[in-house]
């Protein structure tokens, strides 16, 4: 079992509102799966998706991940696991507008202790497998949107992480840019990596493997995908 | 537009009230600075502005060269060239002769001490000081006439419309009766000629000796001229005029002697220039060093310059925030001219803010600061202002993020950073080394042991029954262990110079300086002997006569001890060689017996003349009494030594000071310098702070969102705090750099002026960066830690 999580909960508490943003999550992923999360607006995937990451830390419940004890790991500590484990695709691309597209990149690997022409061959051959690389030395705001997400595809592949999680990767991209990137994260599963995607559109979750519903914070139904 | 340029500043300012105050901090501040030291600045240069056609009024000064030591320059001159000065020169309009007396004058039971000026009737053609009441024509015209000041009559009078009244005048010991024929008028603005009284010279003065001779020092004389070309065609010829009227034989003690040209010279300068230029005149008027005043008026635009650049880029910053309120408003039509007057008119409103803070900081022409915050505001509104109304709608709009200007203003920002710390650290290093010199100035070995010494002023008798008893007086005052009569002391103001001869292949005359000791004058300074030994009265020879029976003691040999300067000047291989020969001083044959340390009277800037010590029981010139004391407190002590020497000298009261008092006027400047340059860089620094705090908090702003995205890709804490801090410190250890070497170099070619100085080590600079990068540090590690520590799933939700 890659993945474990057991009573998982996030509350956000304002001034005088809580909201509960997920109930008492259970649920395993296996390694080398590939989970498409579907529900409604505001009902916890992107919470889900960020405690996932280790970004965000959930008010109550456990994570294991492989063997690790993510809840009981400090700052320091998960900042570790995410750049050897993890790969992240956002909604909204999250490129640094100050950095070429190459050097966002590379962004994914400067944190570890990498020689240059190895993180260097690393970005240009992510760029291949998204097919960006005539891009290399744009600014992500002289691309499409389309294009920046490929990048920041590129972005969550180039440390090989062992888990990448998406959240809605098409969301705001045509239909044709949307099939590429499912394109590319299918293939990304086929070679191995395991996925987490979130999605508003049926047809893409289709693609997955397994298929997981949530309501009000709620994990409702699990199913497999006969693919 | 007004109401919209204060509405949009009123919303700034619940807003975002840190950025408001700021800006109107750092501007306040920089014009405060600046408007006090420009008034201050114009206060030193309109010295005697208010003298009509003051530029053309010339006052002669004399110069005196010794060889071997500098050439002196005095604001006395010999009167007995007065008479020459209209024959030789018929460019001259008039002359005046003025020469200061203490004056007692008296109204009936009202009287007052007065520096009172002696002068020519024709005083008023040529200085103008306005009168109150009276003519200036005809006013000095009646032996008895005297014009009061107006301070002066109202203390005597009650009023000062008193022409015609008679007052009775006591002037060394000679009284008699005057008429008030004029009363000046209170000056408007700062002058160096404001006596409170002027009266003719009477008639028998300048029958007495001192003015019929050269060399003597008389009093003023100043002159006035039509034009800068009289000027310069008389200063040029006042070498011929020394030699025409100066010259005479060897022995005319009314004259210069043959070649009086070699010894003494003339020169001009005019009453808009004596306030800068008598620092360094004997008996000047009260100068202010002119670097001085000018590091002052650079300090005054810099710390506007810097509190402008502050402004821009908080604003450029800024704008980035409020480019949207742009698109929106260019979307809605209005046009680019529109909006850049808005920005400019909130540039200037909120200078203006600022201006309101200089004007509670310091009181000032309300039109000149209005001057100051228009100009100001412009200077910092209309870049911004160009940046902001350029941005376009629909890139802005369709933009997820704000937009931060592109790399071109990031680098713009950091440019300013660089420019205000540049001159941060330029001062910080010039104030570093300003005040170590100045520290060192007053530690530095003097060559005698400076603590524990009192000195008196100098004693006006040649009674050698009184010097003797003053000496045993203050021999047996408690707490004293020992003490001494001596001509030099500490800021020497007395000097005897005498040439002497080597006996030995150099046979050229050295000019020396004299200092004759009596008493235990080892005990008390505390000389250090670097050869042979000090004087003992049991040797015959070690009690050489008084200075004027010196000379008339020809073939005689008198022992004396040299110091180390006046060892090599001699020509001596080493203190010890020097023990034992013979110099020749005109008929007299020196022997040294002893080689002492240089010991420092003089300031540090300057020179230790080659010096020669006597020892003698007769009478002293002029002496001072100087003790060493012990186990008692400095001001008792002080009291003690002075009921010690009122029963001596009852008509001539003194007070004892300490070594480091009397040469305290050396330090002076130095030590202005420093406070001066401590100000400057404070205040710089804390404004360039200010901008830097300013940009730090946007970039917080503006970065939130990449931190979150760097910690998703597994950017620790740590990772994060180190990145900020670097972009924040990089162009502040720029600045350092640009800044070290120019700083440098100044305080190099600073320090060269003196002769003892310290020396610049890299240290100087290690110090300063060190201290700076710290100071931007702590000014930075606020948000930064806020930034870096960001939860990043609610960093990356910031837009
Ligand atoms: N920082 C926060 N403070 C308070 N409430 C929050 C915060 N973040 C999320 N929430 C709340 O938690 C709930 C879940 O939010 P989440 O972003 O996970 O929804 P979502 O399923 O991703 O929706 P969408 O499909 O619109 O992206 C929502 O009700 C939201 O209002
Ligand atoms: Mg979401």
């Amino acid at each position: 079992m890659l993945i474990e999580l057991s009573h998982i909960q996030r509350l956000y508490r304002s001034d005088e509102v809580e909201t509960t943003a997920l109930h008492d999550i259970e649920l395993q992923i296996e390694k080398g799966e590939f989970v498409a999360i579907m529900g409604p607006s505001g009902c916890g995937k992107s919470t889900l998706l960020n405690i996932l990451g280790t970004i965000d830390r959930p008010t109550g419940g456990s994570y294991r991940f492989g063997e690790h004890e993510l809840t009981a790991m400090n700052e320091a500590e998960l900042a570790k696991f995410r750049r050897e484990h993890l790969g992240y695709v956002f909604q909204s691309f999250n490129l640094i507008d100050e950095l070429t597209i190459e050097e966002n990149i590379e962004l994914a690997l400067i944190y570890r202790n990498m020689p240059k022409a190895e993180r260097q061959s690393r970005v240009s051959h992510a760029m291949d497998h998204v097919g960006i690389a005539h891009r290399a030395r744009h600014y992500p705001s002289q691309l499409s949107g389309g294009q920046q997400q490929r990048a920041a595809i590129a972005r969550a592949i180039v440390g090989e992480p062992s888990l990448i999680l998406a959240d809605e990767p098409t969301g705001n991209l045509d239909t044709e840019n949307g099939a590429q990137v499912m394109d590319i994260l299918q293939r990304l599963n086929d070679e191995g990596a395991t996925i987490i995607m979130v999605t508003h559109s049926p047809s893409h979750a289709d693609l997955a493997r397994r298929r997981i519903d949530m309501l009000d914070g709620q994990v409702v139904v699990s199913v497999r995908n006969a693919i | 537009m007004l109401f919209t340029i204060l509405r949009s500043i009123l919303r700034q300012a619940r807003r975002q009230p840190l950025y408001l105050a700021l800006n109107v901090l750092g501007l306040g501040l920089g014009m405060a600075v600046c408007l006090v030291l420009t008034l201050q600045v114009r206060y030193e240069y309109s010295f005697n502005a208010t003298i009509p056609d003051a530029a053309h009024v010339l006052r002669l000064d004399s110069h005196l060269m010794f060889p071997g030591s500098a050439p002196q320059e005095y604001a006395d001159v010999p009167f007995i060239a007065f008479p020459f000065l209209r024959t030789d020169f018929p460019q001259i309009v008039d002359t005046t002769r003025y020469e200061t007396e203490d004056y007692q004058l008296h109204n009936g039971d009202r009287s007052i001490s007065a520096d009172a000026a002696m002068v020519d009737p024709s005083f008023f053609n040529v200085i103008a000081l306005p009168l109150e009441h009276g003519d200036p024509r005809s006013a000095l015209s009646r032996p008895d006439a005297i014009v009061l000041s107006a301070d002066t009559a109202q203390a005597l009078f009650g009023t000062t419309d008193v022409l015609g009244r008679t007052l009775t005048t006591d002037h060394e010991g000679h009284r008699s009766s005057q008429t008030v024929t004029g009363v000046l008028a209170r000056a408007s603005g700062p002058v160096t000629i404001a006596p409170d009284a002027l009266t003719p010279f009477p008639s028998d003065e300048m029958q007495k000796p001192q003015f019929t001779r050269w060399g003597s020092s008389s009093g003023n004389i100043f002159l006035h001229l039509r034009s800068e070309a009289d000027r310069t065609a008389i200063a040029r010829n006042l070498t011929r005029f020394v030699i025409d009227h100066a010259s005479g034989t060897a022995n005319d003690d009314s004259s210069e002697g043959v070649h009086p040209e070699r010894r003494f010279a003339l020169s001009l300068v005019s009453l808009r220039e004596t306030h800068f230029n008598d620092l360094h005149v004997v008996g000047g008027d009260d100068a202010t060093d002119r670097s001085v005043v000018n590091i002052l008026a650079l300090i005054g635009a810099l710390a506007l310059l810097l509190a402008v650049l502050n402004a821009i880029n908080l604003a450029t910053a800024r704008s980035g925030l409020r480019a949207r309120e742009v698109a929106i408003r260019k979307t809605l039509g209005a046009t680019r001219k529109a909006l850049f007057v808005q920005f400019v008119g909130e540039a200037i409103a909120s200078t203006a803010i600022g201006g309101a803070l200089a004007l509670a900081l310091c009181e000032i022409a309300l039109p000149f600061l209005l001057c100051v915050v228009l100009l100001t505001g412009l200077a910092c509104g209309i870049y911004p202002a160009l940046v902001l109304s350029s941005y376009q709608p629909a890139h802005v709009l369709a933009a997820t993020r704000m937009p931060s200007g592109g790399r071109g203003a990031t680098r713009l920002r950091n440019g300013l950073v660089i420019v205000q710390f540049a001159f941060a650290v330029a001062f910080a290093i010039c104030t570093l080394v300003v005040n170590r010199q100045a520290h060192f100035m007053q530690s530095q070995d003097l060559g005698f042991a400076r603590d524990g010494i009192l000195i008196s002023s100098d004693i006006m008798t040649s009674d050698i029954a009184k010097q003797r008893a003053i000496l045993e007086a203050l021999r047996h005052t408690p707490g004293v262990v020992s003490a001494s009569l001596s001509e030099l002391t500490p800021n020497i103001d007395n000097r005897h110079r005498f040439n002497v001869t080597p006996v030995g292949p150099h046979r050229e005359d050295i000019h020396v300086l004299g200092d004759t000791v009596v008493g235990d004058y080892a005990t008390t300074y505390r000389p250090r002997m670097l050869a042979g030994r000090w004087f003992d009265n049991s040797h015959g020879e070690d009690d050489s006569p008084g200075d004027d029976a010196f000379h008339k003691s020809p073939g005689k040999t008198w022992n004396v001890v040299l110091n180390r300067t006046a060892v090599s000047r001699l020509g001596f291989a080493s203190p010890e060689s020097a023990i034992g020969t013979p110099l020749k001083s005109g008929p007299v044959t020196l022997r040294v017996i002893g080689v002492m340390e240089d010991m420092r009277f003089v300031s540090a800037r300057d020179d230790v003349s080659p010096q020669i010590t006597f020892n003698s029981t007769a009478a002293l010139d002029y002496p001072h009494a100087s003790v060493r004391f012990s186990g008692v407190p400095e001001n008792i002590m002080k009291t003690r030594l002075k009921s010690a020497w009122d029963p001596v000298f009852p008509d001539d009261p003194t007070s004892f000071r300490t070594v480091q008092d009397r040469m305290s006027t050396f330090y002076i400047t130095e030590q202005r310098r420093g406070w001066l340059f401590s100000i400057a860089s404070g205040i710089a620094i804390f404004i360039a702070c200010l901008g830097l705090y300013g940009l730090a908090s946007f970039t917080a702003l503006r970065r939130t969102h990449e931190v979150g995205i760097r910690k998703a890709l597994g950017a620790t804490t740590h990772n994060v705090l180190t990145l900020m801090l670097g972009d924040f410190l990089r162009p502040v250890l720029l600045a350092c750099i640009m800044a070290a070497f120019p700083a440098l170099f100044v305080m190099r070619s600073w320090l060269s002026g003196f002769h003892q100085r310290i020396a610049l080590s890299w240290l100087d600079f290690a110090v300063v960066v060190l201290v700076t990068l710290l100071i931007a540090a702590l000014t930075v590690l606020g948000q930064t830690l806020r930034l870096a520590r960001a939860e990043p799933a609610r960093a990356l939700r910031a837009e």
